[in-house]
């Protein structure tokens, strides 16, 4: 399956599904795999509904859909398979990991690791450093991460840019 | 070749490493560890003892550093007792000016409602009080105990009287076999305040050495910025293991079916600015499961890892890189040439000429090696490697003195996974 290289060095997968391109505003070196999806027409807004920084990386399967308030994603973001995100704000060096759902009004802070099939209930806030696990009612937990990470995660987004 | 999903793990603990009975509790990611400059030793968590520099509510980002006692928010910040998930709160009118309030879970089905109130008073009071007008059974069990022992009547003493207490108990059960009334163990859950975040500076316990602190911006308790930062990751090797060749995944959470002998590449990657000599040692033998006998062979057990780089594809070993996008396809073709046209060499062709098979990069080594193993059995697959790390002193470490070079010494777990000899 192939992808369209832009100017800015981002890659998107020619079968990814992306509605309203002119409220998408993808920064550089982002990576939008197979059958990701982008809903940037769920309601019109002056500014992007949704926003991309830099060294994104969103795995197949992925879906980005704002609802009333955009999704604002920073740099270095990793978003795994199946994982679907609401309007929320994710701030930089963040790894969801696959079969999660953040909902929406949800804040992620800077470095942050979300484990795979974790659900962010709407107007959560996550502080920055930490990792997050399970689902609300059930297991739902949030850890200290190590300030290593900071570094780690950037290494992390960068290389898939690149391995692919 | 990620530095977060790997299948290394470094063992930290003051008793001696036993690689015939390896203690997965001690041994932690090098991601998750502090490196001490002074004692020149990988850190885990409980070796460090912590401070709490400053706390903050995540949610509504109130800085509570000075208030020493707090460990929860005291403003409007409740979330579900249920799930933790925030409650939304609304105010309901009553006549003569009463008003009450609602808890909702934004996530759940748990709600509550305050009785009506006719005085301004905090939420945390209202739902304080209400908690305390009306017990749950575990609270009044904590009643009794506490009026039993701290009662006014002085003429006893507290332990004789609750002595007394409990054999008043112990006959009545005697004397009446009826089974006693049930308790009401439902609890009756409240509305929770948010619990704060901290931020914690951490010492290595052996020479009290600041691992980590924080300079501290209380008017942004949520930007991180630190004062003091030694992490393992910035000193010691990442080592990680791969299949052969590249192209097929290795994967520690997949069961292997081995049939006796099997060659893997071991990755060692120098996360420093200088240049550093590694030294390998994996026990000649050693126990990995009952009724297997496992003999490695590596064809070397010393290398020099240069500096790393800022050109990050350079300092991904071969075996890891793809041709998935152009950049990387352009390096391997770069490093790889012809080869990469032509099949891959059989395992014989591998097992005669080892040393052909070594390759390094500018701050990587990636080494073949045997693992014979011989038996039956189905066994999760651990491989100690004891690292002995030497270099001059990154720029950051000169700084600290005592030391005039970096000498390291440690284990080094690599997890292979589950391996069924078949
Ligand atoms: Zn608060
Ligand atoms: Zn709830
Ligand atoms: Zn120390």
């Amino acid at each position: 399956m192939s992808y369209i290289e832009t100017s800015s060095g981002n890659r998107i997968s020619q079968d990814a599904k992306i509605s309203g391109t002119s409220q998408i505003s993808i920064e550089s070196n982002c990576t939008i795999s197979h059958n990701v999806i982008l809903q940037g027409d769920t309601f019109t807004s002056e500014s992007p509904t949704i926003q991309l920084g830099k060294y994104c990386y969103l795995d197949t399967n992925c879906r980005i859909t704002p609802e009333t308030t955009p999704v604002t994603i920073g740099s270095y973001v990793i978003i795994g398979v199946n994982t679907t995100v609401h309007s929320s704000t994710i701030s930089n060096r963040v790894i969801i990991e696959g079969d999660c759902t953040i909902a929406t009004s949800s804040v992620i802070y800077d470095c942050c690791i979300i484990r795979k099939g974790t659900v962010i209930p709407n107007r959560l806030v996550i502080p920055p450093y930490s990792e997050v696990s399970g689902v609300p009612g059930k297991d739902f937990a949030i850890r200290k991460l190590h300030p290593s990470f900071k570094k780690l995660i950037e290494i992390e987004a960068k290389q898939l840019q690149i391995l692919g | 070749m990620s530095l977060i999903y790997n299948d290394s793990r470094i063992y930290c603990s003051d008793t001696p490493f036993d690689p015939n009975n390896i203690n997965t509790n001690l041994t932690f990611p090098l991601s998750h560890l502090f490196f001490c400059p002074i004692c020149q030793e990988p850190r885990a968590t409980h070796q460090t003892s912590y401070d709490i520099e400053s706390k903050f509510c995540a949610n509504c980002l109130t800085d509570y550093s000075n208030n020493k006692n707090l460990t929860h928010c005291i403003k409007n910040c409740f979330e579900c007792p249920d799930c933790h998930a925030n409650l939304s709160i609304t105010m309901t009118d009553h006549d003569n000016k009463g008003k009450s309030f609602n808890f909702n879970c934004v996530y759940c089905e748990y709600s509550y409602v305050t009785s009506v109130i006719y005085k301004p008073k905090s939420l945390h009071a209202i739902v304080d009080d209400e908690k305390r007008a009306n017990p749950d059974s575990f609270h009044q069990l904590c009643d009794a105990i506490r009026k039993g022992v701290l009662g006014p009547e002085e003429e006893k003493s507290p332990v004789s009287k609750n002595i007394e207490l409990m054999l008043q108990q112990t006959r009545r059960q005697e004397q009446t076999p009826t089974p006693p009334t049930e308790l009401d163990l439902t609890i009756k859950s409240y509305p929770q305040a948010r619990k704060l975040t901290t931020k914690t500076s951490h010492r290595c316990c052996k020479c009290h050495n600041l691992v980590l602190a924080y300079a501290n911006d209380k008017t942004q308790p949520t930007i991180n910025k630190f004062a003091v930062k030694f992490s393992a990751v910035d000193y010691l090797p990442t080592i990680s293991i791969s299949n052969l060749f590249n192209g097929e995944k290795f994967s520690s959470q997949v069961l292997k079916k081995w049939n006796g002998t099997t060659i893997l590449m071991i990755h060692l990657i120098n996360p420093m600015s200088v240049k550093c000599t590694v030294n390998i040692s994996i026990p000649s033998s050693y126990n990995v499961a009952p009724e297997v006998n496992c003999k490695i062979t590596i064809p070397l057990n010393q290398v020099t890892l240069g500096p790393t780089s800022t050109n990050l594809i350079k300092t991904i070993p071969s075996c890891f890189l793809t041709s998935n996008t152009p950049t990387g396809k352009r390096e391997l073709i770069l490093r790889k040439g012809d080869v990469m046209h032509k099949p891959p060499a059989s395992f014989e062709e591998v097992e005669e000429n080892l040393n052909n098979f070594v390759e390094r990069g500018i701050n990587w080594y990636s080494i073949p090696v045997i693992i014979n193993l011989d038996g039956s059995n189905t066994f999760n697959f651990r491989l100690p490697v004891y690292i002995t790390l030497k270099s001059e002193l990154p720029d950051v470490l000169k700084k600290i003195p005592g030391h005039d070079a970096l000498s390291v010494g440690y284990w080094n777990v690599i997890d292979l996974g589950s391996v069924s000899l078949v």
